[in-house]
């Protein structure tokens, strides 16, 4: 791995001890080779690190299957704002949190394990949670705290960032996240439905049509769709499927469809397959395919009284298999319980939420749904290599996010790849590389500067969190990379294509030519000053034949007389350390 | 036939051996015979090397020279490629002044490898670049690319000649690293 100062551009230098190896190992040429688990490598912050104007970067991957690379960021400043190279599969979601109704709250990593719990404040009451791509879990509370009602924003450490106030009157029902991180909620008080920004500022508020609404989802054009119903979900063809008097509807274009009847039916969710997964009775759960075919059917948990339970999923990586797998989460209110089962029924995990004193019963635990629908559906549901950056003011990201991309189908497995990266804020550009080859370039404000939100370091090999790597900061290791890495530059300056091309062409040892040039037929003879005294090319052994040509001689006895002949000069000529082994007659 | 190839060639083939006629001993120093039709050269990187292509060796066109499997670097314009330059003296089989189809108003920089920047697996191909003195310098004609009116590229005509004095530059790490 290089990181140092090469013609007095590169801004990170590894003589000046913020260079930190995380674990990995050197192997050759200085490659380094990470597991995936725990390891990875962090330049420490300091502000020359935080180039707002002009940055490039570049570097070397390798990856054994690009089509299911382990972790998130291959390289990046990126938290909440900054800059990154990561492999985007369209599902990132490392956290789970999970609430009561009154207020307890347990967070938990991907693997299933909690790490903090936490209570909300005041008369809590929770009753819908959601989740956005910066990893703040959205809480609507519809409990009183000092004379008002509220939803909070809170951090993946269960602190409350910020919230906003709603009055007393309204009865708070449901909450759903857009793909631009717009907030909204329902407030079936009024019928209307209220937008907020990620600061927590109101949008705006708007008054409903329908009537008796219980449930709101957004689908993938940021349209929203309202229901009465006790379930509801979008799938990825934007159809609404919602639950409504023990029966499941699907919207299509021909009207409503009645899917399925049955008993206590409550939740329905889609997953990233588009298959449709019902939830009835006291612990059933039913998954059809998105035109009403049953799949699978099962029972989860011990209880069989009727409590509030909800359904979730994940899409994790497995070791054993190095590739990535669907799991299915079921929230068990009356077992104080969250159980995990993979895709074919087996439970793989039984996440205990009676030690916290919690019965959970907000049903989205996950980031699931809005990675479904805001990046796994955008992507075209094939994995691709992200340069993202994030531009604003130095206080507050104002120009978004910009993400160039090139799809992981373009690169060959087992394989080393180059990706670079330049923004220039004067030209107004930004430009992405892959194997030196400029693959896409965009149009950027002018003058925009990259917006940091913390003063984070930067990472290599897993993602930045606030002041460590995200991992360490959730207990967990799904964002650390697995594969090699090498050749890591970063310059506070444009290189052009050519330059890259320079760089590029670095991996490749050049040697030195050994050209055969044609001479015409020759003749050569070689003098032998002492017989073997110099290695002739090939391997040699010290044993030598000696081939005779065209004598045509036949006779056993003639060739056994002209063989001692011979073997009788080599004696004198051959030194100790050769010796002939047989003469050859052809 | 045998060729004289160190890097490519195990096992080299005799053809005969002198030990010295109608002696008892032969000679003290005995000789191997074998054939050949090509001379291993080294051409080093971040180097010029400079030889006479041989005597006795076949015309052939720069492009079936076999460089560009041997090693050659290709690049986007001749400043960043492998190069090279053949003597162009007043011995008759060399002249190339005459009925030239090249541009009369131009002047012939040298021959260089040609690769496509936007597809890593293209084959490189060997391009004369001519240039219009009157509009860019020599330095500059190294550096432009062939989209400019004030160079051409053309497919090289350059062949290696008997006798013929050559200049090699083989683009190494150094030279690489001192592009920017």
């Amino acid at each position: 791995m290089l990181l140092n100062n090469w013609n007095n551009l590169t801004t990170i230098d590894s003589l000046s001890n913020t260079l930190i190896f995380n674990g990995g190992k050197n192997v050759v040429s200085n490659i380094y080779e990470i597991n995936g688990t725990n390891q990875n490598c962090q330049v420490l912050f300091n502000n020359s690190l935080e180039l707002r104007d002009k940055i490039t970067y570049a570097t070397w991957v390798y990856a054994r299957d690009w089509n299911n690379v382990k972790g998130n960021t291959i390289i990046g400043k990126n938290f909440r704002g900054g800059w990154d190279l990561k492999f985007n599969n369209g599902f990132f979601n490392p956290i789970f949190a999970t609430f009561d109704q009154i207020g307890n709250a347990a967070f938990g990593d991907s693997k299933g394990s909690i790490y903090f719990s936490k209570t909300l404040p005041g008369s809590s009451n929770p009753v819908a949670a959601g989740f956005d791509s910066n990893l703040f879990t959205w809480v609507l509370d519809n409990g009183l705290y000092q004379g008002s009602k509220h939803l909070y924003k809170m951090d993946y450490n269960g602190d409350i960032v910020s919230y906003a106030s709603i009055t007393s009157t309204a009865i708070l029902k449901d909450l759903t996240i857009d793909g631009n991180g717009i907030v909204w909620i329902l407030d079936t008080n009024t019928n209307t439905v209220s937008g907020f920004y990620s600061n927590c500022t109101c949008l705006y508020s708007q008054a409903l049509t329908s009537s008796n609404v219980t449930r709101i989802d957004i689908d993938t054009q940021n349209y929203l769709h309202d229901y009465q119903a006790s379930g509801l979900c979008i799938d990825n063809t934007d159809n609404a499927w919602f639950v409504s008097n023990d029966v499941l509807y699907k919207t299509t274009q021909y009207g409503l469809c009645a899917m399925h009847s049955g008993s206590n039916l409550s939740e329905v969710a889609c997953d990233k397959d588009n298959n449709i997964w019902l939830l009835q009775n006291a612990n059933e759960y039913i998954k059809f395919t998105n035109s009403g075919e049953l799949i699978t059917s099962g029972s989860t948990g011990t209880s069989t009284s009727s409590g509030i339970r909800s359904i979730c999923f994940t899409k994790e990586y497995d070791d054993t298999t190095s590739t990535y797998k669907d799991y299915v989460w079921f929230s068990y209110e009356l077992d104080q319980t969250i159980y995990k089962y993979d895709t074919s029924g087996n439970l793989e995990k039984r996440v205990l939420l009676a030690p916290f004193s919690l019965s959970p019963t907000v049903r989205t635990f996950t980031s699931y749904d809005w990675n479904r629908k805001f990046n796994y559906l955008s992507i075209g549901e094939q994995p691709r290599i992200d340069a993202e950056i994030f531009l604003g003011t130095i206080y507050e990201p104002s120009s978004g996010k910009y993400v160039l991309y090139f799809p992981v189908s373009g690169l060959s497995n087992n394989d080393w790849h180059h990706f670079a990266f330049s923004y220039d804020n004067e030209i107004g550009q930004a430009n992405f590389y892959v194997d030196s080859v400029l693959r896409q370039t965009t149009s950027i404000p002018v003058s925009a500067k990259i917006f940091y939100n913390y003063e984070n370091s930067i990472f290599v090999g897993t993602n930045a969190g606030k002041t460590d790597n995200l991992d360490e900061e959730i207990d967990s290791e799904v964002t650390h990379f697995k594969g090699k890495i090498d050749d890591v530059r970063v310059y506070d300056c444009i290189l052009t294509n050519f330059e890259l091309w320079n760089i590029y062409k670095l991996k490749f040892d050049y040697e030195d030519i050994i050209w055969n040039m044609s001479t015409g037929e020759q003749v050569y003879l070689e003098e032998i000053e002492r017989f073997f005294k110099f290695k002739l090319p090939g391997s040699k052994s010290q044993y030598f034949n000696i081939k005779l040509i065209g004598l045509n001689i036949s006779d056993p006895s003639v060739r056994l007389m002209i063989e001692d002949i011979i073997r009788n000069i080599m004696k004198k000529l051959v030194p100790a350390h050769a010796e002939l082994l047989n003469i050859v007659w052809e | 036939m045998s060729t004289f190839v160190p890097s490519a060639v195990k096992l080299r083939e005799y053809e005969k051996l002198f030990f010295g006629t109608n002696q008892l001993y032969g000679y003290e120093n005995p000789f191997l015979e074998f054939w050949a039709d090509t001379a291993a050269i080294t051409l080093f990187t971040d180097k010029v090397t400079y030889f006479h292509y041989p005597l006795t060796g076949p015309t052939i066109p720069v492009s079936g020279s076999g460089l560009i499997e041997s090693g050659a670097v290709a690049g986007s314009i001749p400043y960043n490629s492998d190069k090279l330059w053949k003597k162009n003296a007043d011995y008759k089989r060399f002249i190339r002044w005459g009925n030239s189809s090249k541009p009369d108003t131009g002047v012939w920089l040298c021959t260089w490898l040609s690769g496509n920047m936007n597809n890593s697996n293209s084959v490189p191909v060997w391009k004369d670049r001519w240039y219009n003195p009157g509009y860019i310098d020599l330095s500059g004609a190294f550096l432009t690319n062939s989209l400019s009116s004030v160079v051409i590229d053309l497919d090289s005509q350059i062949t290696f000649e008997p006798g013929v004095w050559y200049k090699y530059f083989h683009v190494g790490d150094d030279f690489n690293l001192a592009c920017k």
